[in-house]
């Protein structure tokens, strides 16, 4: 129990030093993010359990190779939501196909997060509410859909995604700015039919 | 999703033995794309001290003289070669900054700016040390296409039937009239009766010049403006004879190959007879030019008289 307290105390930096030095060790880093990873990961794209599964085997794999790449002036969640968006995209660009919807549990907060921000005036019931989200959600384009699912659906900060995207922070503004107004078009004529 | 994955992975990292890419590969790389940035910076900044030295030696308000707008003089003698050449090394330097680990926290235009302004400023600086000059004599005396690529003011003043004629000056009569070795290897008699001169020591053997005015004949231009010529210098020494190339020139120097000195003038003739028999055949040969010069510079005849030059053959030109 003891041991398991302190492993969970331990940061992010220390786990990438103890892989380092032993590879079963890697299994903590594997713990830690498995989850985290695999929600962000069929929130990109719906994709299935398995596919879902070869995408973080493959997204692991990476981070482990790269280790050595990671320098404490970056957050270490950071570094590795860039690593799996990139992985993710790669996935699409190899299938050649394009993420069109997007899978995330219907309670999930992230959706009265967005809701509230961007000022929905229609009232209706909750689960019809998001179920209406999450349609417009896949039906923007995906540049918009990957910021808001960062911002409102994985709480990341401005600089966060500026780091995981590789875009300057004033950029994210403004694209989550625009991401925001094309989702409010998009309810807005969901809501119109 | 199966519960095992963190063991799979464990697996497959043990089975084909894989290991994280050693840090000095990261390392490398980051070092690489830093090193292309500074290396594209500098030479960026050299290609700006080269433009400099062009535009400072450019004289863009002589388009009058030359029968042209201002725009049409600056769009002829602007250097596309160095312009493009800048704009390909700013944009490695952007494209470097960009790439660096941090480079994508900073907007794309300020890194742009700053690409612009750094090879600007530190051309600015190598300016100031000469090395647009240095840049522009090696590549005269070296560089294949110099005239073409590297400086377009070549073929700008080698077009004698527009006006512009440039080329090394190879005898000098006295400070008004010389010969001068054009690009093609043409040999030109300048003549000039004006003040029209910018700056003084500009007719030296061995140095270049450029040349406003109008063709008079055969082999003969009818200078209006002469004036020095700075980038391609060493461009028109390929030029000189064989028994100019390695002599030093100057002003109070004297080229036994090309003389301007009374005695040593005199002294060669009496040394060498045969020398003399060739240039009053060549005074007699050219005796048209002999009558323009004279025309357009008072002080030639009285010059030939008082060195008691072919008195006789003088006689028989101006007898005409």
């Amino acid at each position: 129990m003891d041991n398991l307290l302190q492993i969970s105390d331990l940061e992010d930096a220390e786990l990438v030093r103890l892989s380092l030095a032993d590879p079963n060790k890697f299994s903590l880093i594997i713990n830690r993010y498995q989850d985290k990873l695999a929600r962000y990961v069929r929130r990109l794209g719906a994709f299935s359990a398995e596919d879902t599964e070869d995408i973080l085997q493959d997204i692991f794999l990476k981070v482990y190779l790269n280790l050595n790449d990671f320098k404490t002036d970056l957050k270490f969640s950071s570094w590795i939501y860039r690593i799996a968006h990139n992985q993710v995209i790669s996935h699409f660009r190899k299938h050649q196909v394009r993420p069109e919807a997007h899978s995330s549990p219907i309670d999930s907060p992230g959706f009265e997060l967005l809701a509230n921000d961007i000022s929905l005036d229609f009232q209706s019931d909750v689960n019809l509410r998001q179920a209406a989200i999450a349609a417009a959600l896949g039906k923007i384009d995906a540049r918009y859909r990957e910021i808001l699912i960062l911002k409102f659906f994985e709480d990341k900060s401005y600089q966060e995604i500026s780091d995981i995207l590789k875009k300057p922070a004033g950029t994210v503004a403004s694209l989550l700015n625009r991401a925001k107004k094309s989702l409010k078009n998009s309810l807005s004529v969901k809501m119109a039919e | 999703m199966s519960d095992n994955l963190e063991q799979k992975i464990i697996e497959q990292i043990k089975q084909e033995n894989l290991e994280p890419t050693p840090r000095w590969h990261f390392l490398l790389k980051e070092w690489l794309v830093w090193s292309v940035g500074v290396l594209s910076l500098l030479v960026g900044a050299a290609a700006v001290s080269v433009i400099i030295y062009l535009f400072r030696n450019n004289d863009l308000f002589i388009y009058n003289q030359v029968g042209r707008s201002f725009g049409g003089w600056l769009l002829l003698s602007l250097p596309y070669f160095w312009i493009f050449f800048l704009a390909l090394f700013v944009w490695l330097l952007f494209y470097n900054i960009k790439h660096t680990k941090r480079g994508y926290r900073y907007p794309l235009f300020l890194i742009a700016s700053f690409s612009v302004i750094a090879s600007i400023f530190l051309g600015g600086v190598f300016s100031l040390f000469g090395l647009g000059e240095r840049i522009d004599d090696v590549l005269g005396r070296q560089a294949p296409f110099y005239d073409t690529i590297f400086n377009p003011h070549i073929n700008i003043w080698s077009h004698p039937e527009e006006g512009r004629l440039s080329g090394l000056v190879i005898t000098n009569f006295d400070d008004n009239n010389f010969v001068l070795v054009d690009r093609d290897g043409e040999e030109w008699a300048v003549v000039y009766s004006g003040k029209n001169k910018g700056g003084n020591n500009i007719i030296v053997v061995g140095q270049p010049v450029r040349v406003i005015g109008r063709v008079g004949g055969e082999s003969l231009f009818v200078a209006q403006k002469i004036m020095t010529m700075q980038p391609g210098r060493e461009f028109f020494r390929r030029f000189k004879p064989a028994g100019v190339s390695s002599l030093n020139f100057g002003p109070g120097k004297v080229s036994p190959a090309c003389p301007n000195d009374k005695d040593v003038f005199l002294n060669l003739l009496q040394q060498y007879p045969e020398l003399k028999q060739v240039l009053e055949q060549g005074l007699l040969d050219n005796q048209d030019l002999i009558r323009e010069i004279s025309a357009h510079n008072p002080g030639f005849l009285p010059m030939m008289q008082s060195w008691e030059l072919f008195p006789a053959t003088m006689q028989i030109i101006f007898s005409r």
